[in-house]
C-alpha cells in the first residue's frame, strides 16, 4: 500500500463518535468508496481490526458488512485466506489500469507471461488426469461464466476464476497458490472498460476448449491450448503496453 | 499370486479401513446435537436459527481434538432448513497456532463466486441418497485451502435431510498415517476412491487425485475398503 492510500485510509476508518450505529459505518464506507478512497479490489482490514479502527463492536460492524454485501459495495470471500474485498460498481477506471499496466516494461510484461504459461500448462496437462467429476462439472460451468460477466471488474475476476479452477482440478495445492498469485497480478489487467463482446466471446470459446480437453482427459491438448490462451492474451497485454508508450 | 501375498493384501485392506473409519466414529456426537437442535426447535418454532447451532462449537472442537490431522469441523445445513439463512455451515477451523476458530464461507448466491456448497459431492451425495460421504482427494479452494478430505454423515430429522456433520482431514496426514501400512504391499498399489481417484499409494507412479483408468484397474487386484463409499485397494501389477 503507498503512503497516500495509508494515509486516506486512516481518515476512512477512523473512530466514529461515542455508539456508533451500523448505518454511520455503512455510510462511512460507502462514501469512501464513491469518492476512490477504497478503491475496487482493496482488502478492507480484519472484522477485529476494523471494528476497533472504527471503534463500534464487532456485532455493530457485522450489521454494518452485511448491509455493504447487500448493496453490492463489497465482497466477503471467506476461507483462510479470505476477508473483505472493497467492490466498486464502476470498477478500475481506464487510467488507473494503464497506470497499473505501466509500471511493467515490455519485457517484464513477456516474463510473467512466460511464467503463467508454465503454470497454466502444467495445471491443465494434471488436471486431465487427476480432475474429480465435481471439478469438470465446475470448469464447465466456469468456462462460460464470462458471457454473463458485467463490467471491466467482474469479467477480469470470472476469467482468473477459471484458470484458478484448472489448478484446483489438477489437485496441486502448490500450482493452485501460483495461478491465484499470477492472476492477481495480470489477471486484473485483461479486461478493460473497452474491452468487446467479441474478445468475451473468442475467450469463452478457448475456456470451453481447454476444459473439454481435460474432460476428454487429452492431456497434451489441454496443455497446448492452455498455453496458447495464456500466450494470445500476453500478446494482447504487451500491444496495449507498447500503445501506452514511454511512461 | 500366492495365499500368502493376498493375505497381506486383505490385512493392508483392512488397517486402511480401521484408519478411514476412525474419522467418521468422531462425527458422531456432532450429528447427534443436531438433531437434537432441529428436533427441539420444531417443537415451539417451524424451523431453528442459526444462533441455535452455535453451541455444536465445542463438539467440533472436540472432533478436531482426537485427530490431528482434522483441521476442520462442524455442521452444514441443507438450504432452506434455517429460519433465518437460507444457506449456512456452523464450521470450527484449526488455525496454524493450533487453536480452534469459527470458519466464515461467502455461502451467498447473489455474489458472483460464492462458496457454493450444494453442489458439491460431499454435501450432495449425503443430501440426495441419504448416505454417507467423503469429498476428495480436492483442493478446497476458498474452504480449507489446502488438499483434503472431507468427511460427511447426513442428518435425518423426521424423514427429512437437514443437514451433515462433517470434518475435513488433511491429505497429507492420512498419507503419514497410511505409510507404513501400503508399504507392506511388495507392488504398486493405491488406495482408490469411488472415482478411481488415489488417495494415496506406495509408487512414485501414481500421484494423488490421479485417476486409474478402467483398463489398468481391470488389470490389478483389488480388494474393498470402505465397501458403501466404493472405496478399494489396488495393487497394480509390478
Amino acid at each position: 500500500m503507498s503512503n497516500e492510500s495509508a494515509l486516506a485510509r486512516s481518515t476512512v476508518l477512523a473512530p466514529l463518535g461515542r455508539g456508533g450505529r451500523a448505518e454511520e459505518v455503512v455510510q462511512r464506507i460507502s462514501e469512501s468508496i464513491s469518492l476512490g478512497l477504497l478503491v475496487d479490489g482493496e482488502q478492507l482490514p480484519s472484522e477485529t481490526d476494523l471494528s476497533a479502527m472504527l471503534g463500534v463492536s464487532t456485532v455493530t460492524l457485522r450489521e454494518a458488512l452485511a448491509s455493504l454485501r447487500q448493496q453490492g459495495l463489497i465482497e466477503t470471500r471467506r476461507g483462510r485466506n479470505g476477508g473483505s474485498f472493497v467492490r466498486s460498481a464502476a470498477g478500475p477506471t481506464k487510467a488507473a489500469l494503464e497506470r497499473r499496466l505501466a509500471a511493467f516494461t515490455v519485457s517484464q510484461l513477456r516474463d510473467a507471461g512466460d511464467e503463467l504459461t508454465a503454470i497454466s500448462g502444467a495445471a491443465a496437462r494434471l488436471a486431465s488426469s487427476r480432475a474429480s467429476n465435481d471439478s469438470i462439472r465446475r470448469l464447465s460451468v466456469l468456462a462460460q461464466r464470462l458471457l454473463t460477466a458485467n463490467g471491466a471488474a467482474q469479467r477480469a475476476r470470472t476469467d482468473s476464476r477459471f484458470h484458478i479452477e484448472v489448478a484446483v482440478a489438477a489437485t496441486s495445492e502448490r500450482l493452485t497458490r501460483h495461478e491465484a498469485a499470477l492472476q492477481a497480478e495480470l489477471g486484473s489487467l485483461l479486461w478493460w472498460p473497452d474491452s468487446t463482446d467479441l474478445q468475451v466471446e473468442q475467450a469463452v470459446a478457448e475456456h470451453v476448449a481447454i476444459a473439454q480437453a481435460i474432460h476428454r482427459e487429452d492431456a497434451a491438448l489441454a496443455r497446448d491450448l492452455a498455453q496458447q490462451h495464456v500466450n494470445g492474451n500476453t500478446q494482447r497485454l504487451i500491444e496495449r503496453r507498447i500503445r501506452l508508450g514511454e511512461r | 499370486m500366492t495365499t500368502e501375498v493376498r493375505h497381506v493384501h486383505e490385512r493392508a485392506a483392512g488397517e486402511l479401513a480401521a484408519l478411514v473409519e476412525r474419522t467418521f466414529t468422531l462425527l458422531d456426537p456432532l450429528a447427534d446435537a443436531c438433531t437434537e437442535i432441529v428436533s427441539q426447535a420444531s417443537a415451539d418454532a417451524p424451523a431453528p436459527s442459526a444462533r441455535q447451532l452455535s453451541g455444536v462449537d465445542v463438539l467440533a472442537d472436540r472432533v478436531m481434538e482426537q485427530q490431528s490431522g482434522l483441521i476442520g469441523a462442524g455442521l452444514v445445513v441443507a438450504p432452506g432448513m434455517l429460519a433465518d439463512e437460507q444457506r449456512y455451515l456452523q464450521w470450527r477451523q484449526r488455525r496454524k497456532d493450533g487453536s480452534f476458530a469459527p470458519l466464515f464461507l461467502d455461502v451467498d448466491t447473489a455474489g458472483d463466486d460464492p462458496y457454493d456448497y450444494p453442489e458439491m459431492e460431499w454435501f450432495r451425495v449425503p443430501a440426495q441418497q441419504g448416505r454417507r460421504m467423503i469429498g476428495g482427494p480436492y483442493f478446497d479452494y476458498m474452504g480449507a485451502e489446502t488438499c483434503t478430505l472431507t468427511y460427511a454423515v447426513p442428518v435425518v430429522v423426521g424423514g427429512a435431510f437437514v443437514g451433515i456433520a462433517g470434518a475435513d482431514l488433511l491429505l497429507s496426514w492420512l498419507e503419514r498415517a497410511s505409510l507404513s501400512v501400503m508399504r507392506t504391499i511388495d507392488a504398486p498399489a493405491a488406495l482408490v476412491n469411488h472415482e478411481r481417484r488415489v488417495v494415496t499409494d506406495n509408487t512414485p507412479v501414481l500421484a494423488t487425485g490421479e485417476r486409474i483408468d478402467v483398463a489398468r484397474m481391470e488389470h490389478a487386484h483389488r480388494y474393498p475398503v470402505i465397501e458403501d463409499l466404493g472405496w478399494q485397494l489396488v495393487v497394480l501389477q509390478a
